[in-house]
């Protein structure tokens, strides 16, 4: 077998494996029915045609994805290698003709996928429930909210495996999961905000920090892409939108690659040398 | 068709595999036997490039654990702890795998039928039961037809009918000509299962032999304990004249027995008349 | 035709220059008391181009044009109406104004204008006019200052289009300007892409029904009164409405939406007295509203009632000792920050409950147990966020993070954390009041075709997942492979 063939096979098990667990059936439903009862409060909000919330309803779906997309991807991540490799069934997996990379890059896309198709009917339900309550939104925005939501899955699914692949248990690997998000969606920002009330940080500086982080670059992009600026960010939002114009966006969707490319090379290390059992 | 030389494999701060020499020509069974623990597993999966090692592993041609992608084309594996996707069907498992290894469409079938699992194919693999897994593994590990097959402790966790089913099914495999390496910890099964055995004590060879030598090699103290009626004393002195170290205890005999001619006590005392009413035997020294 | 292109002195000098033409045009026409005629323009007509027409024309003349393309500049030197039909084109061949009514009582209807100069100090323009002017739906393209009334009082512009040049904000003119043009009426015009819709020292003066878009000041008074603000959508601008040092304006039924940038304000008063905002949608802008002194002289009140400002980054901006104004009956709604103090302090010195009316805020907390449409508990602003901005406005790059969330929230539970109210609603309305414009619903096929997509897609992907080891209908047998007697 090629292995292209691999990777979509061991792919095409991980979506099969995704659909079929619970706790990936909990996130995609709890994801659906949020980003419902979002759209529909931003609805029974909305004063007449025409503003019809898609701008609130897209905030909300945005926070929504904030909290959600990093704890989905992280921990699916985390207990992809180290549940398999704790059920044996990884070394099962691993006597066959298959390289280790063939199988980590399958894991990593067919979670992408299970995990895409996830925010896709949520975002897809969402969008049916908007255009219903006579709200409007640009498609090309909307999509392109969800193309983040995805480069952000992609990336937290990437550092969750780097978690799975260095773990020696799938408890301790959902730990530092839980942890990494904890620490990337309140303390890294509250920490920043700390300082920057503290130490007067320069406004390029703040915003060099924050988007270090990819859930802010998510955000931040988000952002750009419901409201078409970055106004809503005060002077740092003012300066990225000065500074980098419209390389912004694929600044912070670059920034979102990046930590999609690096985990992923760093759980690759990982896994290629170590130990299966 | 293996290969294996200075194979050395460490986990964590034990040295659980130390320089290990041996070779299996193709067609041929080579044991590993050993208490558990003495590394027989890790071998296995070093083999296979599951736990990385130092020394060199050749399989069917191909280097370990640089092309392994190729080498494992050529293997099929009987892990000691069956871990397959349980909410799988018997056959959708084997398909998954057969696709893997690239083997020919219909094989899954063709193969569940021949290891008799024909009539539970659509049954999840965690509702099969112990030897219907062991031998749903096999056939797993038949996929593609490879011509080396790792077998850990393939009879281990079964219970009498499934091991002879088992060991028929894998004596089978023998006849078929593929290259055999089977570790056990069962004494008794060795001859059944290898032509070759090495024999492994914290993760060396202490010996190698044909399998029919092993008990020998080994020399095993056992004693018999025969409950016999007649003279004991009469009894004794027949023993010691071919032979063996018997004395009288108690109402019945005490023979220290010869590995490999257990028996022969039993056939010399029938034979003169001897009435033998019941045996044991007590392993160890 | 190519006549001389008047040097207009700069905007401070204006005035003084402006009221000596004034003046002079204001003399008695040349030819007075002729009898009115009709004069044709086109290729079968009395006239071959429009030229030649203006040049025979007499005050109260009619000149019909019948299509064609006229060179331009035109100097219009007498109250002459020029009716187009077909559309006939002025080109002003990117050299200064290309239609200059020099005379009160001209009419231009049905042209188009186009190609004008391009010098910002020359304020080359579609349209220019010293003196009453009626401009009827003609059509400005391809021009740098749209239409440019000059101490034109009376002037009617109805349903023009102008189109602006493709250039940067600062290189371009304004769409429409008003100097000293008391009690004109601007009304149903289309604008795009100029730079300011602007209204400089006249009175009076109505702008009904408009559309201004993608400009910077999509309508503002400087030193203007008295004028009447109605039904007017001005979007995408970064400004939508702004008065400066104006007083008696009423702002009713207008929708301010989508301004943008670091001004970005809905509707903005400063140093303005004695306004009304009524019943105007202001949505989607930085600001919704924003006051900066106003109302500036002692005993000026300003009203704003009645209006929904909703989704705004945020809802009303005040700044620093902003006081009497009166804000109710107004919904705020899911504005990212509903009020903002600009630096510092309150808003205690505004009637957020005038006459016991209060506004509907939709972060309101509290309940109506008694049914009567009125909140039991006061609607109060206060964030530990929100009141962190004032000090450090750079923390707004944290907007809408589960961090920000989780700071409020906090803050909530543990109130020594709490700031003190910035305001305080005495009257909350519970629901939101219905939308003073009925506009239109946006188009939402392609939402519905995406989300049709999407939904197919994940339909797809879990079909394909859960698909693996199915045989896919095909049978096939395999030769077998453990030998016969092998099997059990």
């Amino acid at each position: 077998m090629t292995p292209l063939g691999v990777v979509r096979l061991v792919a095409r098990k991980e979506v099969r494996d995704a659909l079929r667990s619970r706790w990936f059936q909990l996130y995609a439903a709890g994801f659906a029915i949020l980003a419902l009862a979002l759209s529909r409060l931003s609805l029974g909000e909305a004063t007449g045609g025409g503003l019809a919330g898609f701008g609130r309803t897209a905030a909300s779906l945005v926070n929504l994805v904030l909290l959600t997309v990093p704890l989905m991807g992280l921990t699916l991540g985390a207990g992809s290698l180290a549940g398999e490799r704790e059920r044996g069934t990884l070394a099962t997996l691993l006597a066959q003709p298959v390289t280790r990379t063939e199988v980590l890059v399958g894991k990593y896309l067919g979670l992408g996928l299970a995990l895409g198709a996830a925010l896709a009917a949520g975002f897809g339900l969402a969008a049916v429930f908007i255009a219903l309550g006579g709200g409007g939104a640009a498609a090309g925005a909307y999509g392109l909210l969800l193309g983040l939501a995805l480069l952000l899955a992609l990336a937290m699914l990437a550092l969750g495996l780097v978690i799975s692949a260095a773990a020696r248990r799938t408890t301790a690997a959902t730990g530092a999961a839980l942890f990494t998000w904890l620490g990337l969606v309140f303390l890294g920002d509250l920490g920043l905000m700390g300082t920057a009330l503290t130490m007067r940080l320069p406004v390029a500086t703040l915003l060099l920090l924050a988007v270090l982080n990819p859930i802010e670059a998510y955000r931040i992009a988000a952002i750009q892409a419901i409201t078409g600026s970055v106004d809503v960010l005060g002077p740092a939002g003012a300066y990225a939108a000065r500074t980098l114009g419209d390389a912004l966006m694929p600044a912070l969707a670059g920034m979102l690659v990046l930590w999609t490319v690096v985990p992923l090379s760093v759980a690759l290390l990982i896994f290629n040398r170590r130990s299966i059992v | 068709m293996i290969r294996v030389e200075g194979l050395s494999v460490r986990l964590g701060q034990a040295q659980v595999v130390d320089g290990l020499d041996f070779a299996v020509s193709a067609g041929e069974s080579l044991a590993l036997w050993g208490q558990n623990g003495a590394g027989k597993t890790t071998v296995i999966r070093a083999l296979l490039g599951l736990v990385p090692f130092s020394g060199q592993v050749v399989l069917a041609g191909h280097q370990m654990p640089g092309e392994g992608r190729a080498a494992r084309a050529h293997v099929g594996y009987v892990p000691q702890q069956l871990a397959y996707y349980e909410d799988m069907s018997a056959l959708g498992l084997l398909r998954y795998l057969a696709a893997l290894r690239a083997a020919p469409h219909g094989e899954p079938q063709a193969l569940l039928a021949q290891v008799g699992l024909a009539d539970h194919s659509a049954k999840a693999v965690g509702a099969l039961s112990g030897g219907m897994k062991q031998r749903l593994a096999l056939a797993a590990a038949l996929l593609g037809d490879p011509p080396i097959l790792l077998l850990d402790e393939p009879t281990a966790s079964l219970d009498a009918g499934a091991r002879s089913e088992l060991t028929a099914l894998i004596a089978g495999l023998r006849a078929a000509g593929k290259t055999l390496l089977v570790t056990t910890h069962r004494l008794a099964e060795v001859s059944a299962l290898a032509d070759r055995v090495l024999v492994m004590e914290g993760g060396r060879v202490r010996a190698s032999c044909g399998a029919q030598e092993l008990e020998a090699v080994l020399g095993l103290p056992a004693r018999l304990h025969l409950r016999a009626s007649g003279d004991m004393n009469q009894a004794v002195a027949l023993l010691r004249a071919e032979g063996f170290t018997a004395q009288v205890n108690g109402r019945g005999l005490q023979v220290e027995a010869v590995p490999g001619r257990r028996a022969a006590p039993v056939v010399l005392l029938l034979a003169a008349g001897f009435a033998v009413d019941d045996i044991q035997i007590e392993e160890g020294p | 035709m190519s006549g001389p292109v008047r040097r207009r002195p700069t905007l401070g000098r204006c005035l003084v220059v402006l009221t000596a033409v004034a003046a002079a045009i204001g003399l008695p026409p040349a030819r007075a008391g002729a009898a009115a005629r009709v004069l044709e323009v086109g290729p079968d007509s009395a006239y071959a181009g429009l030229a030649a027409a203006l040049a025979a024309s007499r005050d109260g003349d009619r000149i019909l044009v019948h299509g064609g393309t006229h060179p331009g500049p035109v100097v219009v030197e007498h109250a002459v109406s020029m009716i187009g039909e077909d559309w006939p084109v002025i080109d002003g061949g990117g050299k200064g104004t290309v239609v200059n009514f020099k005379k009160a009582g001209g009419r231009l209807e049905g042209f188009v204008i186009r190609n004008s100069g391009n010098l910002l100090e020359k304020e080359d323009a579609g349209i220019a006019a010293e003196g009453q002017v009626t401009l009827v739906g003609n059509r400005l393209e391809d021009v740098l200052l749209g239409i440019d009334l000059q101490t034109a009082p009376e002037s009617v512009v109805e349903r023009n289009t102008v189109v602006g040049r493709d250039l940067d904000m600062a290189r371009r003119g304004d769409a429409m300007r008003l100097w000293e043009s008391h009690r004109s009426v601007v009304r149903g015009n289309r604008v795009r892409r100029g730079r300011d819709l602007v209204i400089w020292y006249s009175q009076n003066v109505t702008v009904e029904d408009n559309v201004v878009e993608d400009g910077r000041y999509g309508l503002h008074f400087m030193y203007a009164s008295g004028s009447q603000v109605q039904g007017n959508y001005l979007r995408r601008n970064m400004v939508a409405a702004y008065a400066m040092y104006s007083r008696d304006l009423v702002y009713r039924g207008n929708l301010l939406q989508g301004s943008y940038g670091s001004s970005g304000y809905g509707l903005a008063l400063k140093d303005s007295d004695q306004i009304t905002v009524e019943g105007n949608v202001i949505a989607g802008n930085r600001v919704g509203i924003y006051l900066d002194n106003s109302p500036a002289e002692e005993g000026a009140v300003n009203v704003i009632a009645d209006n929904v400002v909703a989704y705004n980054d945020i809802g009303a901006a005040f700044m620093p000792a902003v006081k009497h104004n009166r804000l109710g009956g107004n919904s705020f709604v899911d504005n990212f920050q509903q009020v903002a103090l600009v630096t510092s302090g309150t808003f205690s010195g505004n009637d957020w409950t005038p006459e016991g009316r209060g506004n509907h805020w939709s972060n309101y907390v509290g309940y109506d147990a008694d049914g009567d449409g009125v909140g039991d508990l006061p609607h109060v602003e206060r964030g530990l966020f929100a009141s962190m901005l004032e000090t450090t406005p750079e923390l707004r790059l944290f907007a809408l993070s589960p961090a920000q969330d989780a700071m409020d929230l906090a803050a909530r539970a543990f109130p020594v954390f709490q700031p003190p109210p910035t305001l305080s609603d005495a009257a909350p309305q519970v629901l939101p009041a219905p939308s003073p414009l009925n506009l239109p619903t946006p188009a939402r096929g392609s939402l519905v075709a995406l989300a049709a997509a999407l939904l197919l897609g994940a339909g797809l992907v879990a079909r394909w997942g859960l698909g693996l080891g199915d045989d896919g209908g095909r049978q096939q047998v395999a030769a077998p492979i453990l030998p016969r007697g092998g099997a059990a």
